[in-house]
């Protein structure tokens, strides 16, 4: 009996042997870490620093309007015109903000400028962060910074939150923004990136990831049990967290997830307010850039490939559709192709690589620029289909940026379903650079023009528009108003157009800018890519274009060239 | 002698039920598998393209009448082999959400609505 528990002991450690040399079992934290030289980490410091200074002062400059415009509604009757026009001049000062509230002292919402779709009535009770007198009395003068929070509204990011006081003094509610915080980190990221090779992510001190290149690991807490995790990355993460900043080396997956390698990092402690404290951790695991790759699918290709499984749809039925579409080695695969399904709600019906995801909700997820892709793909979709553009990481290429192509079709009223191409060749593609300082510009140039059109009408501010020397003009954007059925009302970058219906006018991928920017100024206003005409360089250049609704059925816009 | 009674009603109740789940199954595949003609309509610029597919009936369409939530609808022919129908300028003044059908005008004279969809012109 002895013997033979004894050669069994042998049989399996044999095979385990076996097993082991074949691959087929690795040890997590194989290959092992190689020393890093304090030179190497005094350069990845001297990166890290411009980095944290310039989320430092998004941050500083945010609080101080937050806290000054709370100081200008001190005083003030909760709701009202003079609270509305304080919520939209402190909206187009902060261009992160996606919703500004004012709350009374019970948490209820009394006025708000916000996205036109939220789900936020005034009226409503406000159950995520509240604060009570006795929390701004311990900030002092001092704005309090949320946690990332999923709000009320859907959105994910972070809630900047000043006291209001009444004329005789006393605590009479909040005022609060909600903060896209993927795009205060990301932003800056980018040129990081593009700069001197590095990334960065960002954890709050209780461990919960805030800000990762990787959108799907913020909200993960590093403190929690992660398969994913290696021994030397969980060590280099509590030493992060134990630590206002140092620096560490760990084996962590590679960007594709593909392969372990050793990944360097340096960190420092961000203050961004009374509340949680941000450590900022920059790495050195990022992929190098790819050689130009030509496209292998040609648009016309891919709205092909798009019309095939559509009659597939029509035709067999949703069940069998979808199980075609995500079957990883089936007919809806072709090279880079694939076919991706959503309901019209944003809810993911079919992703054949990414099958986890199928039947989460995905109605917010915002691009490296902050453009609501899923939602602008949506729209499209409800004009019967077309092509839609947005930044995304090209698996092939090292999961760098690129400006890709998808081409959507709506099966009937609930669904729909697309395919997508990354433009290699586009201008912006390799060089990635929808520069972060004159986005945020874009923005607060469209919501001064709402604001000013607020205070003097619409007709001053399309005045203004046309002429250059006004004060809201910046060099770099264009500006332009547009009525809902498709007159331009003032455009100085080409005067011709000024008065003539655009809602014809397509570019090369068949889009109507008209359209397309009207319908996303009826949902509430936001970022979105076209290809539009440039009269300067006579040809078409990618643009960047943000839109928001300006009352009246009149609807003010912007645009960066982004090449 | 109740009790073999019940299951035997049951039963039959069971086999029923299938018979008619497979039946509705068979004649939806049906419908599915064997449309009359499958068309996609879509908005380009202040135009209306309609793509015709395919379907058992695709030979015997002789008209498309495409209709817009609010506005009359507008019928052309439909060349033999068409596989694009185009209403120049049909959305020229349609803004806003409207539901749009595509309704099949055949030879023999029958009509059949072929998609209703809802359309955000903007």
């Amino acid at each position: 009996m002895k013997n033979i528990t004894l050669s069994s002991i042998v049989i399996i450690g044999i095979l385990l042997l076996f097993l082991a040399a074949s691959g087929c079992i690795t040890t997590q934290d194989d290959p092992k870490l190689e020393p890093v030289s304090e030179e190497y980490y005094a350069e990845m410091d001297a990166a890290l620093y411009p980095y944290m200074q310039s989320v430092d002062e998004q941050m500083k400059d945010i609080t101080a309007s937050v806290w000054n415009a709370a100081r200008e509604l001190d005083g003030v009757p909760k709701k009202g015109q003079a609270v509305n026009l304080a919520l939209l001049k402190l909206k187009s000062e902060i261009p992160l903000a996606y919703d500004v509230e004012r709350i009374d002292e019970h948490n209820i919402l009394t006025a708000i400028a916000g996205e036109l779709n939220t789900s936020l009535q005034v009226g409503d009770e406000i159950i995520t962060n509240q604060y009570t007198e006795e929390d701004f009395r311990a900030a002092g003068s001092q704005c309090i910074v949320s946690t990332h929070t999923e709000f009320q509204t859907g959105n994910q990011g972070i809630k900047v939150s000043a006291p209001i006081y009444d004329a005789e003094g006393n605590f009479d509610g909040t005022l609060q923004v909600i903060l896209d915080g993927t795009y205060l980190f990301s932003g800056p990221a980018e040129e990081l990136r593009t700069t001197y090779g590095y990334t960065v992510w960002v954890a709050q001190e209780n461990g919960v990831v805030i800000y990762d290149e990787d959108a799907y690991e913020i909200g993960s807490n590093l403190l929690e049990p992660n398969a994913a995790y290696t021994p030397s990355f969980m060590a280099a993460a509590n030493d992060i967290l134990e630590n206002e900043s140092g620096h560490t080396s760990y084996i962590f997956y590679t960007i594709d997830w593909h392969k372990i390698s050793q990944t360097n990092a340096v960190w420092s402690t961000l203050v961004p307010g009374y509340g949680p404290t941000w450590r900022v951790i920059l790495i050195d695991n990022v992929p190098p850039r790819h050689e130009l790759i030509e496209p292998s699918v040609t648009p016309e290709e891919l709205k092909a490939f798009v019309m095939n499984a559509y009659v597939y749809a029509q035709t067999k039925g949703k069940t069998a559709a979808l199980a075609a579409f995500n079957d990883p080695n089936g007919e809806f695969i072709d090279g880079e192709l694939y076919i991706f399904a959503f309901e019209t709600d944003g809810t993911i019906l079919g992703l054949p690589y990414q099958p986890v995801l199928i039947g989460t909700n995905s109605w917010f997820a915002e691009d490296p620029s902050g453009v609501k892709y899923v939602q602008r793909m949506i729209a499209r979709a409800q004009q019967g289909g077309g092509y839609v553009l947005y930044l995304a990481p090209n698996p092939s290429a090292g999961y760098s940026t690129e400006l890709k192509l998808s081409y959507v079709i709506p099966i009937d009223n609930q669904w729909f379903i697309g395919a997508g191409l990354y433009e290699h060749t586009a201008p912006i593609s390799h060089t990635v650079s929808v520069d972060w300082q004159t986005r945020n510009e874009l923005i607060k140039q469209v919501r001064t023009m709402r604001y000013l059109a607020a205070v003097e009408g619409i007709p001053a501010v399309t005045e203004m528009i046309m002429d250059p020397t006004s004060s809201f003009q910046r060099e770099g954007l264009y500006p332009f108003a547009i009525t809902g059925n498709g007159t331009i009302l003032a455009f100085a970058n080409n005067p011709a157009i000024v008065g003539t219906n655009q809602l014809g006018t397509l570019n090369s991928y068949g889009m109507s800018f008209a359209r397309e920017g009207i319908s996303l100024g009826k949902s509430g206003g936001g970022l979105m890519y076209t290809l539009a005409w440039d009269s300067g360089k006579q040809k078409e250049v990618f643009v960047l274009d943000y839109v928001e609704p300006a009352g009246n059925d009149t609807y003010f816009a912007s645009y960066m060239i982004l090449e | 002698m109740a009790i073999s009674l019940v299951i035997t009603v049951i039963l039959i109740l069971v086999a029923s039920l299938g018979g008619l789940l497979f039946g509705a199954s068979i004649i939806f595949d049906q419908s599915l598998n064997d449309p009359d003609v499958l068309v996609h309509p879509a908005i380009s610029g202040n135009d209306m393209i309609i793509t015709i597919y395919e379907g058992g009936r695709v030979t015997e369409l002789a008209q498309i009448s495409l209709e817009i939530e609010g506005y009359a609808p507008v019928v052309q022919n439909v060349p033999g082999g068409a596989t694009e129908i185009v209403y120049v300028g049909i959305a020229s003044q349609v803004t806003g959400t409207r539901a749009v059908g595509v309704r099949g005008i055949f030879t023999d004279g029958s009509m059949k609505i072929l998609k209703i969809i809802d359309f955000k012109f903007t």
